[in-house]
């Protein structure tokens, strides 16, 4: 068997061990453990965002008929590595006139945002770093914090386009906050629970007990609302390249930039995560027979799947325009997740 | 330029944004200086001149036949029907008679050519509107389209393949095939392209009602070629004054009807699958015969003044030329259909948000060195 | 209307303001004097038989001995015909009316005949420079005879203002 639980358990009872060996009071332990977990999911997706780049200029290369990357490596696989080294070697260059705090944090705020969001993420089976009982609240207010950093990055970046850009950005997000979140609702109503660890028990062991089939429309609304707030195409209107040149981050380089462009695609297997965990049954199996192929296995796949389909809109789709977008967010996606929420509610009671 | 910014009275509410001359989607080099309140555009001022190489001036030191090659770099992504208007304009001065097989020949590359163009358009548009997918796709086509080019006068861009009384070399003997296959092919990608966009729903309230022109207004502005026939205006040089046996091809004019963003697309649209048509037809009824009149070596053509005109890609160019008899034109003065076009930006995005200035103005399918030549 | 058509018309109406030039195109080539210059404009714009309301070009022309010529190609979508008018200007300080009032089109290419030919159009309702850049001024370039320095200068961008 290939589950990491073992491993996990492994490693804890041998830091225990060893620490207790020491003599070490109880509440060291628990920080050197935590940091351990916080290191290996740091590593972990930091190697994920470089796959994920990868993954995306592979994606886009054959839909549009090329190959993408092929010289790095088999297939290109060391394009993103090489792509990061020549980041980490550029001039940090701050304009005149910025506001240089602002400027300088904004980076690090959507880094930090968007590596908390997997404290709450069951990887797996037992592969869970804190199973909060709020947990999906935590994720909603976590993933908020995009927009401030975008905010925050428009504003010092003493810029128009960068303005723009973050101006967009948070009335965009403001309006998609509301869909997305009642798409949830709808989910929380029928678990009764918001702690992650719970969805994920609750949708097993067999491929009809996933949300995704009772909550279909909630599932498109969550899907489509999150591409929004993850400003990819079509709702890429904070960066809009033909418009705003790259709107929020227009003034940033080498590395500052390069943490904007790993948290955008962090944030994106974040999405998937979560889509994950609320609507296809988290590391769950479809079938209990398929279970030899461990938990983990199941949940990167299944996000992995979801990761791809919104690369898939990005290199399909135009952009919308700014006014379209929130009519849209306020005319179209808001009535329909309340309706589901209506029919969730009589379903409940029904049933 | 200095002045500009500074004489632009601005309320509380407005600012100014400078557009370009680097901007992803200023096509070139253009500066655009954006009076916005918001995102809607009160004003806007158009500065050009970034490109400006001159060229008429470069004529009056050159001869008529060493002038050819630089009519190629008015326009790069047409360079065929600018060499043709200058061919036909010193071929009207000299009272040059072309053999019907090099009108011909003719009528096939700048065919080609358009359907080159219109592809540059279209995914260029596409880029504009922030799909990046269709941009490749249209270039994979119009590469096969330089292939063609390539094969006939072995340039890729700039191909100086007219010349005065004819064109410089006959097509290779494997051409004809490959032409063919072209055109069979291409028809059935247009309509994957179609589908990728044309009735899109992103794509349709992005374009649709977007940036109408009236006829009058345009005609006023000079504007010409797809972007008036968008507005419906039935105007093509091709019918209306055919040059070249242009009177022996059958094709239509396809027409809008409103003249939003949406109209002046689906007009190139429906012009790329004209083309093939007019392309089929010259392959098959390519006459046998001579492919070019005999010119003298040095070439001196009599004293006058005449203007030439054709139907280019983008809209109307043509050439106004005084010849003071020696071997060298005494002034050319080049028109270009960008420059008319271009002049109606400003009447079209007022009013409208950033995001649409960069949809009407990729509708416009301005190309910047045409308008400074 | 054919060639002779309106060039008999706008004799008619202009008499003596009216200079026929003689050439073998199927297009009329007029003179017009400066003096009537933009009421014959108007008058090709607007009379229902001649509706010359496209401006195809305009571009001026220099004869270093003795004027400056300003040509416009002029076309009708409703009749289908084409003229070409030209007006012949001093040598010294070539001034001329702006026909923008006319047609609009013709506002860049009087402004780049402004830089290029140093043609005055008064009453032009944006005089600046088009093609050339801020610095310039080196003389007319697109004049008979005219030599600029080598070299030019890029324009020194450290003076600022440029936004």
């Amino acid at each position: 068997m290939l589950e990491l639980t073992g491993i996990i358990q492994w490693v804890g009872g041998i830091v225990t061990s060893i620490s207790n060996s020491l003599g070490l009071p109880q509440i060291i332990i628990d920080i050197i453990l935590i940091l351990l977990i916080a290191v290996a999911i740091f590593a972990f997706l930091m190697l994920m965002a470089l796959y994920l780049i990868w993954m995306e200029r592979k994606v886009s290369g054959h839909i549009q008929d090329r190959l993408g990357p092929m010289m790095t490596g088999w297939h290109g696989w060391a394009q993103t590595i090489a792509d990061a080294l020549k980041l980490l070697q550029k001039e940090d260059i701050i304009v005149a006139n910025a506001d240089r705090k602002v400027h300088y944090w904004a980076p690090i705020v959507v880094f930090t945002a968007c590596f908390a969001v997997y404290a709450v993420i069951p990887f797996g089976k037992g592969m869970l770093a804190a199973d909060v009982n709020i947990g999906i609240l935590y994720i909603l207010s976590i993933t908020t914090f995009t927009t401030l950093s975008l905010l925050m990055a428009g504003w010092a970046s003493n810029n128009k386009y960068a303005l723009l850009g973050g101006m967009r950005s948070a009335s965009q997000i403001i309006s998609y906050e509301v869909p997305l979140t009642l798409s949830i609702l709808g989910v929380v109503m029928m678990a009764g629970t918001l702690s992650m660890g719970k969805f994920v028990e609750l949708q097993g062991p067999y491929i009809w007990k996933w949300y995704v089939w009772p909550q279909f429309i909630g599932f498109c609304i969550y899907l489509i609302a999150s591409t929004a707030e993850l400003n990819r195409t079509p709702f890429d209107l904070p960066e809009a390249e033909q418009e705003l040149v790259a709107g929020f981050n227009i003034e940033y380089s080498g590395m500052k930039f390069a943490m904007f462009f790993l948290a955008e695609f962090l944030n994106m297997f974040t999405v998937g995560a979560v889509t994950t965990t609320l609507f296809l049954g988290g590391w769950n199996p479809p079938l209990p027979a398929l279970a030899f192929i461990p938990s983990w296995v199941w949940f990167l796949g299944k996000s992995l799947f979801i990761v791809f389909v919104i690369m898939w809109f990005k290199w399909t789709y135009p952009r919308l325009r700014v006014d379209h977008l929130l009519s849209f967010a306020w005319k179209v996606l808001l009535p329909i997740s309340f309706i589901n929420i209506i029919l969730t509610a009589i379903g409940i009671t029904i049933f | 330029m200095t002045d500009v910014t500074k004489n632009i009275q601005l309320s509380e509410e407005e600012f100014l944004l400078n557009m370009g001359p680097q901007h992803p989607s200023t096509h070139g080099v253009l500066r655009l200086v954006l009076k916005l309140r918001g995102e809607f555009i009160e004003d806007l001022t158009p500065h050009v001149g970034y490109l400006h190489r001159s060229i008429e001036k470069i004529a009056e030191n050159r001869t008529y036949a060493q002038f050819m090659p630089f009519t190629d770099r008015i326009d790069y992504c047409a360079s065929m029907p600018c060499n043709l208007a200058w061919a036909l304009a010193v071929e009207k001065l000299a009272g040059i008679e072309v053999p019907p097989r090099a009108q011909y020949l003719r009528v096939l590359m700048t065919e080609l050519n358009r359907i080159a163009s219109h592809l540059i358009y279209l995914g260029v548009m596409s880029l504009d509107l922030g799909a990046f997918t269709p941009f490749l796709y249209t270039f994979r086509e119009r590469e096969w389209i330089l292939d063609l080019f390539e094969m006939t006068c072995g340039q890729r861009l700039t191909y100086n393949y007219m010349r005065i009384g004819g064109v410089s070399r006959d097509l290779p003997p494997e051409f004809y095939q490959s032409c063919k296959n072209f055109t069979k092919v291409f028809l059935k990608k247009v309509d994957e392209y179609e589908a990728l966009f044309t009735y899109n729903p992103i794509f349709l309230t992005r374009t649709k009602d977007i940036g109408i022109l009236p006829i009058a207004v345009g005609l006023e502005y000079g504007a010409s070629g797809p972007t008036i026939r968008g507005s419906g205006h039935n105007w093509d040089l091709r019918k209306v004054e055919p040059y070249s046996s242009y009177e022996k091809f059958d094709f239509n004019v396809p027409l809008g009807t409103k003249g939003d963003v949406w109209d002046r697309y689906m007009v190139r649209v429906q012009e790329m699958r004209e083309s093939c048509k007019i392309i089929n037809q010259a392959l098959d009824g390519l006459p046998e015969g001579e492919i070019k009149a005999k010119v003298p070596g040095v070439f001196k053509p009599p004293a006058g003044e005449v203007i030439s005109r054709i139907e280019a890609p983008r809209g109307e160019m043509g050439y106004y030329l005084v010849s003071d008899g020696s071997t060298k034109p005494y002034r050319v003065k080049i028109r270009t259909a960008s420059y008319g076009n271009l002049q109606v930006l400003r009447y079209l995005s007022r009013g409208w948000k950033i995001a649409d200035l960069v949809a009407i103005f990729g509708s416009l399918d301005v190309v910047l060195p045409e308008v400074d030549r | 209307m054919n060639k002779e058509q309106i060039e008999n018309k706008i004799t008619q109406k202009f008499g003596s303001a009216i200079e026929i030039q003689k050439t073998k195109n199927p297009e009329p080539f007029i003179y017009v004097s400066i003096e009537k210059y933009i009421e014959v404009c108007e008058f090709l714009k607007t009379d229902p038989d001649m509706c010359f309301e496209y401006l195809f070009q305009l571009g001026g022309v220099h004869y270093p001995d003795d004027r400056f010529e300003i040509a416009l190609t002029l076309s009708s979508h409703k009749h289908k015909h084409e003229l070409v008018l030209k007006v012949k200007l001093p040598h010294d300080n070539p001034k001329a009316p702006t026909a923008t009032t006319v047609w609009e089109a013709a506002n860049w290419y009087e402004r780049e005949a402004m830089e290029l030919f140093g043609i005055q159009f008064e009453g032009h309702p944006d005089p600046r420079p088009l093609l050339l850049y801020d610095d310039w001024n080196y003389g007319y370039p697109m004049r008979k005879g005219w030599t600029g320095p080598d070299f030019i200068p890029m324009p020194d961008k450290t003076k600022g203002g440029d936004d």
